[in-house]
């Protein structure tokens, strides 16, 4: 288990794509907090973390299908699963902390940490980084304020229960399907 | 060129994901003046709205996300690579051995999409002014056909942005992430209008010139919003073209 987080950490933390996302998530977050916009600055760190998950699930399978060398060293698919959620909280965890005390919110790094298992999960799912960032941040910044304020009747669950649902669809749909 | 569109859209309409941004494009705005329909009567009613008319237009906005999905896949698919073994190759190496001269296909891609979004657009206008009609009844005037074809040149002129923005960065997380942001409730373009009134002319903003009556606090005639935004895209296209042209694909 250790030399699979140990590993999963490594691939993480030498891909370019989600340093370039982290940079940017922090200079827009900074950026976006001197203009003191209405709902605060997380909205927009959220963006960011949102599109870190889809990229820390995704990268396996863009081209290349690198997942399929990933499985090879690692067969033992709820091991591989667990470990990639283990090594994507350890390294993005810090970060997301850094994004929310930059928004000037620190008390919001853990709901962030829900959106990014959450935004991986989908990226799992789905299987296509692109589709996967439509899917979260349509889903987050268009269908969930409209649903809020549209139509106040509708009682949606709490963040963690989906955040909880999505990370166990991730979880069933990458042990059963073919890679 | 009529050959070269006729396979653009060939390959376009044989895309699964294309077909997502088709059909998403097509059922949101009308889903959503119905859903919303209880919370749009209710701020008629209040007087939140100064122009009524404006409510039945609101949902065309976000419809809108169809036709950006459509012109990132009319580019981002050419960047796929064609198959998990050779993920050096892409679509796009293909395409330019079919179609070596770079600004006709630029130009085909471009009319491909305009074509596409044109139709998708009016149908969903028609079909949501029409519904609006339906629900809210004699609280929003008649639709303006001026004020039609503003919101489907906006479409038009979004979806053309959308593809621009993938030519100069070939990426489509990097499109897609700024352009559902700006179209959200969490949009940079509209946080720049209260940082300085200069943003109004930003394409994505100072096109909804086009259809609605109240945009923010600054008024901008509907020809001088389709000119602003017509000039932006156009810019935008030639720099995308241009990059296009000179690196490698």
């Amino acid at each position: 288990m250790i030399g699979a987080v140990k590993a999963e950490v490594s691939k993480l933390v030498t891909l370019p794509s989600p340093a370039i996302t982290v940079a940017l998530t922090w200079a827009v977050t900074v950026l976006v907090r001197q203009a003191d916009p209405p709902g605060g600055a997380v909205p927009y760190s959220q963006a960011g973390v949102l599109v870190l998950g889809v990229l820390a699930a995704g990268h396996e399978y863009q081209r290349g299908g690198q997942i399929r060398a990933t499985l090879l060293a690692v067969p033992r698919r709820p091991l591989l699963f667990a470990a990639k959620t283990v090594a994507l909280l350890v390294t993005a965890g810090p970060a997301v902390f850094v994004a929310a005390l930059l928004a000037g919110e620190p008390g919001a790094t853990g709901g962030l940490l829900l959106d990014l298992l959450l935004a991986a999960g989908v990226a799992t799912i789905v299987r296509h980084p692109v589709g996967a960032t439509a899917v979260v941040l349509t889903a987050y910044q268009i269908v969930v304020p409209l649903i809020r304020n549209g139509l106040p009747d509708v009682a949606l669950p709490p963040a963690p229960v989906w955040s909880a649902a999505i990370i166990a669809a991730a979880a069933v749909t990458f042990h059963r399907r073919d890679a | 060129m009529v050959s070269q569109v006729r396979a653009e859209l060939l390959k376009l309409l044989s895309l699964p994901t294309a077909w997502v941004g088709l059909v998403l494009g097509l059922i949101a705005a009308p889903a959503l003046a119905l859903v919303s329909a209880g919370g749009t009567r209710r701020a008629i009613e209040n007087g939140f709205h100064a122009d009524a008319s404006d409510a039945a237009f609101q949902p065309l906005g976000i419809g809108l996300l169809g036709a950006l999905i459509l012109g990132v896949v009319v580019m981002s698919s050419e960047y796929t690579s064609t198959g998990d073994d050779s993920p050096g190759a892409r679509q796009l190496q293909a395409t330019l051995a079919a179609m070596p001269r770079r600004w006709r296909l630029v130009a085909a891609k471009a009319v491909t999409l305009s074509l596409l979004v044109t139709v998708q657009g009016t149908i969903t206008a028609v079909v949501t002014l029409a519904l609006n009609r339906v629900v809210l009844g004699d609280l929003v005037p008649a639709a303006a056909p001026g004020r039609v074809a503003g919101a489907v040149l906006y479409w038009v002129l979004m979806g053309l942005l959308a593809y621009a923005l993938m030519l100069i960065f070939r990426n489509g997380i990097v499109t897609l992430t700024v352009l559902i942001l700006n179209i959200s409730v969490v949009s940079f373009s509209y946080l720049l209008t209260k940082v300085t009134p200069l943003a109004a002319y930003l394409p994505d903003i100072v096109g909804t010139h086009m259809f609605l009556n109240e945009v923010g606090d600054v008024r901008i005639a509907p020809l001088t919003a389709g000119v602003v935004m017509t000039g932006w895209v156009v810019a935008l296209l030639g720099l995308g073209g241009w990059m296009f042209d000179r690196r490698d694909p």
